[in-house]
């Protein structure tokens, strides 16, 4: 199964979740959003040109995360097509970003906001195991 | 405060100064993302005009979009608006080419090739019979159809990028100091005056030979050693 068709069998309760209620405490959490009651696992991901640190994170098959994004310089992207999730980092403020992966498989995530020559190479990868 | 592009106004004046000795021709651009995604397209339009535009030639309506200079790989609401209203004085069989830097369809997201709202700019071109889009950013030779929109990328001047069907990473071609034109060229497009029937599309090779024994040839040839610094 190539990704493109691996693509439309991926169904993820996602939720992008404002920077307003990220900001601070990050008390914004909206648990009722989110499939599971659990609380979810909170994975601190910081972009800058040109890498996003850490360059690979592993996720699991139904738990729900909050993937909390932020930038050490300038703005970038957060773009994973398969899972829907294009979501924008701006200095001094963190981005949350919602998952409940229910489809396993590996992802290329990359920065699609423009930020200098070496961009189109700026990635990490995303691994949802069962 | 507006961060530098990629460009500067010494390469852009240098371009024009080499596109202008073509003659009998008209320049007609659109920018990269390394012209105008880091200061919103200001210093493009300072010295090449307007990012998207449209204009007519020989009975063929031409549309210059700009998915590049928010940033992002969109086109956006404005523009497509705009699209919209500059094609609707036209009836459905117009022949009609749309030209590009990012491919408007889904060719390779992971690489970022694609146009977020690039499925708006399709639907809204759907109700004409004879569109053509030419892209770019790709650095290869593609060609997609939609209805009955055709697509057509062509190779590029300098690297050329894989076949991301085959590929796993995104890096050029390695380059090939026996065929350092390999993968490239330029592509020439004709059409019939007054519009109407197919395009002819013919790909032009380029070759050493005009070339060989300029100072230009020997930098390539020596991968590079000895480039001029031009900023």
């Amino acid at each position: 199964m190539n990704s493109h068709n691996q693509c439309r069998t991926i169904a993820l309760a996602l939720t992008l979740v404002g920077a307003a209620m990220s900001t601070g405490s990050g008390s914004g959490w909206s648990p009722q959003r989110v499939a599971a009651a659990e609380q979810p696992q909170v994975i601190e991901i910081k972009a800058k040109k040109y890498e996003f640190s850490p360059s690979h994170i592993t996720l699991k098959e139904g738990a729900p995360v909050v993937l909390r994004l932020s930038t050490e310089d300038r703005s970038h992207g957060f773009f994973v097509k398969p899972l829907g999730v294009d979501a924008d980092i701006k200095p001094g403020q963190a981005t949350n970003v919602a998952i409940t992966p229910d489809a396993t498989g590996e992802y290329a995530v990359i920065c699609d906001h423009y930020c200098g020559l070496g961009h189109g190479n700026m990635k990490m990868t995303l691994t949802v195991v069962q | 405060m507006p961060t530098r592009p990629t460009s500067t106004p010494k390469r852009y004046q240098r371009f024009k100064e080499i596109a202008g000795r073509i003659g009998g021709a008209q320049i007609k651009v659109v920018p990269g993302e390394n012209d105008a995604a880091l200061d919103g397209g200001a210093m493009f339009r300072e010295f090449m005009g307007p990012t998207y535009y449209s204009f007519d030639h020989r009975g063929v309506h031409f549309v210059a979009l700009d998915n590049v200079s928010s940033g992002k790989p969109a086109v956006g609401p404005t523009q497509l608006a705009w699209m919209k209203a500059d094609l609707a004085r036209f009836p459905t069989s117009a022949p009609i080419i749309v030209y590009t830097h990012r491919p408007l369809f889904d060719l390779k997201p992971e690489w970022e090739w694609f146009t977020s709202d690039g499925d708006q700019v399709l639907n809204a071109l759907a109700a004409y019979e004879n569109v053509t889009i030419l892209y770019g950013h790709i650095h290869r030779e593609n060609f997609h159809q939609r209805g009955t929109t055709n697509m057509y990328a062509a190779r590029s001047l300098i690297f050329a990028f894989p076949d991301p069907e085959t590929t796993a990473a995104k890096r050029p071609a390695p380059f090939d100091k026996d065929h350092p034109f390999q993968n490239l060229g330029l592509r020439r497009v004709t059409g019939e005056a007054g519009g109407g029937g197919e395009l002819r599309i013919e790909d032009v090779e380029l070759s050493m030979n005009e070339y060989s024994g300029t100072v230009g040839m020997d930098q390539i040839l020596k991968h590079g050693k000895g480039d001029s610094v031009d900023e």
